[in-house]
């Protein structure tokens, strides 16, 4: 759907979406119960934790990543002070 | 032994920088884009602290007494104030759409219109405070509904403000179609958006289940 803090066009896809997921949850609240319709909608809620997590990795990256990068630094500076 | 050849770290910055050396940033994210994120996500924290705390007090403080007898909540007028929260996200994407295709007035009618809409739910909630016969002082239940719904009309307030000055910009004609010309717009609907996502969840979690 896009990352919706760099593109208004993803955020309204995401509120749509939250409406849609919402609407599920009220359904689910009429079906079964209330009690069903809160671990329901917590289980959403962390699936939508779990999205904000992955966006934030892949916009940050990883301290894999960084600790990659400066290996590479590291190795060119040492080329560098061997020449 | 010639090292300036290798340009490694910001040799080549710093030899025509004066002055403090610039703070570090990461070569992945933009710090304007890394600005919102923080921001965003600190909201998110906090409202992530409210819902916890009305989860708890819901299902493990008091399971079979929620909300407590002789509450009533209004829920026809909250879903209907929903329904005005909801449509004011359409308008705002409107609002960008129309700019985008060099519609100047779509752009005036579509933050207009946001705008008057964020206002009336506003108005909506305060009335419903007026009416709703129980304060903020009664128990745990009327603590941390005022809470949750006043933080977001905080919330509301703020996503006001920033419309109000995207509205005062459209119409002394400060926005393009181009992506750096409509910025203006563009990150008060992101928020707007936010803001109407909150709602959401605070509506379904403490008016329908």
């Amino acid at each position: 759907m896009g990352n919706p803090l760099t593109s208004e066009v993803a955020a309204f896809r995401w509120m749509v979406a939250v409406l849609v997921a919402a609407a599920s949850v009220a359904l689910v609240a009429k079906l079964f119960g209330s009690t069903a319709g809160i671990f329901y909608g917590m289980f959403l809620l962390l699936v939508l934790a779990g999205f904000i997590v992955k966006g934030m990795i892949y916009m940050l990256g990883s301290p894999d990543d960084d600790e990659e990068e400066d290996d590479v630094v590291t190795e060119l500076r040492n080329d560098d002070y061997n020449e | 032994m010639e090292s300036a050849s290798i340009p490694v770290g910001h040799g080549h910055a710093e030899d025509h920088h004066h002055g403090p050396p610039e703070a570090h940033q990461s070569a992945r994210i933009d710090r304007t884009i890394l600005g919102i994120l923080l921001f965003i996500l600190s909201e998110i924290m906090l409202f992530a602290a409210f819902f916890a705390a009305y989860f708890f007090l819901r299902v493990v403080a008091n399971p079979d007494s929620w909300p407590p007898e002789g509450v009533h909540l209004p829920v026809l007028i909250a879903f209907i104030n929903t329904v005005v929260l909801v449509s004011s996200s359409f308008t705002v994407h409107y609002a960008l759409e129309a700019i985008k295709h060099n519609n100047h007035r779509g752009l005036k009618l579509g933050l207009a219109l946001t705008w008057l809409l964020g206002a009336t739910f506003l108005f909506i909630q305060i009335n419903e405070y007026i009416h709703i016969g129980f304060s903020a002082r009664d128990g745990a239940f009327g603590s941390i509904f005022y809470s949750l719904t006043g933080l977001h009309g905080a919330h509301v307030f703020v996503g006001l403000l920033l419309l109000t000055f995207a509205n005062i910009r459209a119409w002394r004609g400060h926005f393009g179609p181009e992506q750096k010309n409509h910025l203006g717009v563009e990150v008060p609907g992101i928020y707007w958006h936010f803001v109407d996502i909150m709602w959401i969840i605070v509506f379904v979690a403490v008016y329908i289940v």
